[in-house]
């Protein structure tokens, strides 16, 4: 009898003629395919009908089904309650693992990111300073250069001729290191 | 969303497994010790006549089981929970046996485990050559010439037949869990079934003892 013969559907890519002629002899795989389930209603009653008819296919498909049956001397191993045990423990925690696992991985990519945006806020304020410091004009330079006029700026107001002026600039009078200093 | 809400019902109240692992999506630790309650001895009946090792198989169907745990969030119900569970499965044992061959290991149960010694065909040809009284072929022998006949068979022979034979899948669903065509399967377990009954077949026609004679 076939294991499964509530299986009626013909694999679509079955290669085995689905409608033999009646001398044609079953192949060994139209007879596993019957052992198995797999053939449709209409070529499992055609195979069952010859089979009533013909003692040589009918040994062929013993030898075939006998074989199967032998199959159920297979030991079946059996589960101790310690398999059971062993695997919800290693489930359990691998769970635990992973759940704290992904708790580090989510710290570290949090920290990691804060750092990231530390380093790239203090690089841009660090670029703009500088920036800045190069783009504005220092007006406290040119006061220091010009220390020696404004601190006599009252007594050379009182001269009005500047080519005079000149003339003690060049002198050296307003140098910071003049012989007056 | 690939798989709508309505199907995922549909297909949970027709696989009450499906079920139980929607729930373990949703962290229900009952609902996964139930699985493995449900699957650990199917599980493991296929994986350890496929590695040969009942310590190894033991691993695997753990490591199927942290597989299963570890997809809990993602899983749709696409398939039968024991199709999906399998498929795992046979990912899993394949990637073993590429390990232990790889590592040139000789299965552990077949040479130490049983009566018949390390080559099943040597050992079944000194059963049939009655170098091995036929009065000790007893239940238990006949279980050890089963087991060396289905280890003489190549391991997606194996796999095909274990299947079909114990988890009464059909060709649609191997092919599904061993990622092969229908049609594929079909003349893998056709060959299989050649190849076992080339192996026992003189038993079968001696009874079900061996012919000393």
């Amino acid at each position: 009898m076939p294991d499964k013969q509530d299986k009626p559907d013909p694999l679509p890519d079955d290669p085995l003629p689905d409608d033999p002629l009646p001398d044609d002899p079953l192949s060994d795989e139209q007879l596993v395919a019957y052992l198995d389930g797999e053939l449709d209603k209409e070529s499992v009653g055609r195979i069952e009908s010859q089979l009533a008819t013909d003692p040589e296919l009918r040994r062929r498909l013993d030898s075939l089904s006998g074989v199967w049956t032998m199959l159920d001397e297979l030991e079946q191993p059996q589960v101790g309650r310690k398999l059971t045990g062993t695997t919800l423990e290693m489930v359990a925690l691998a769970a635990q693992s992973d759940h704290g696992g992904g708790n580090d991985t989510t710290t570290r990519r949090q920290l990691r990111r804060v750092l990231t945006f530390a380093g790239i806020m203090s690089f841009a304020f660090l670029l703009g300073f500088i920036c800045v410091a190069i783009a504005r004009p220092d007006g406290n330079r040119r006061l220091l250069e010009d220390l020696a006029v404004v601190e006599r700026l009252d007594e050379l107001r009182q001269i009005d001729d500047i080519e005079f002026l000149r003339g003690l600039h060049r002198s050296g009078l307003f140098s910071e290191d003049s012989p007056d200093d | 969303m690939a798989v709508g809400e309505s199907t995922i019902r549909r297909r949970a109240l027709g696989d009450p497994d499906v079920l139980l692992m929607i729930e373990v999506g949703e962290d229900n630790a009952a609902a996964f010790e139930e699985l493995v309650l449900r699957y650990q001895a199917r599980l493991l009946g296929v994986i350890a006549h496929m590695i040969g090792s009942r310590d190894s198989a033991e691993d695997i169907v753990q490591e199927v089981f942290l597989r299963v745990y570890r997809a809990r969030k993602s899983y749709k119900p696409g398939a039968k929970f024991s199709t999906w569970i399998f498929t795992i499965a046979h990912n899993v044992a394949a990637n073993a046996i590429k390990s232990i061959a790889r590592r040139h290991e000789v299965k552990l149960d077949a040479g130490s485990s049983g009566p018949m010694g390390a080559n099943p065909l040597e050992a079944i040809a000194l059963v049939s050559s009655g170098q091995i009284p036929a009065r000790q072929i007893d239940k238990l022998e006949t279980r050890e010439i089963v087991r060396l006949a289905v280890d003489t068979l190549e391991h997606r022979q194996r796999m095909a037949v274990l299947l079909s034979k114990f988890e009464g899948m059909g060709y649609a669903e191997i092919a599904e869990v061993m990622e092969m065509s229908p049609q594929a399967v079909k003349s893998l377990l056709f060959r299989a079934r050649g190849n076992l009954r080339e192996v026992l077949g003189p038993y079968l026609n001696h009874g079900t003892r061996p012919n000393a004679g």
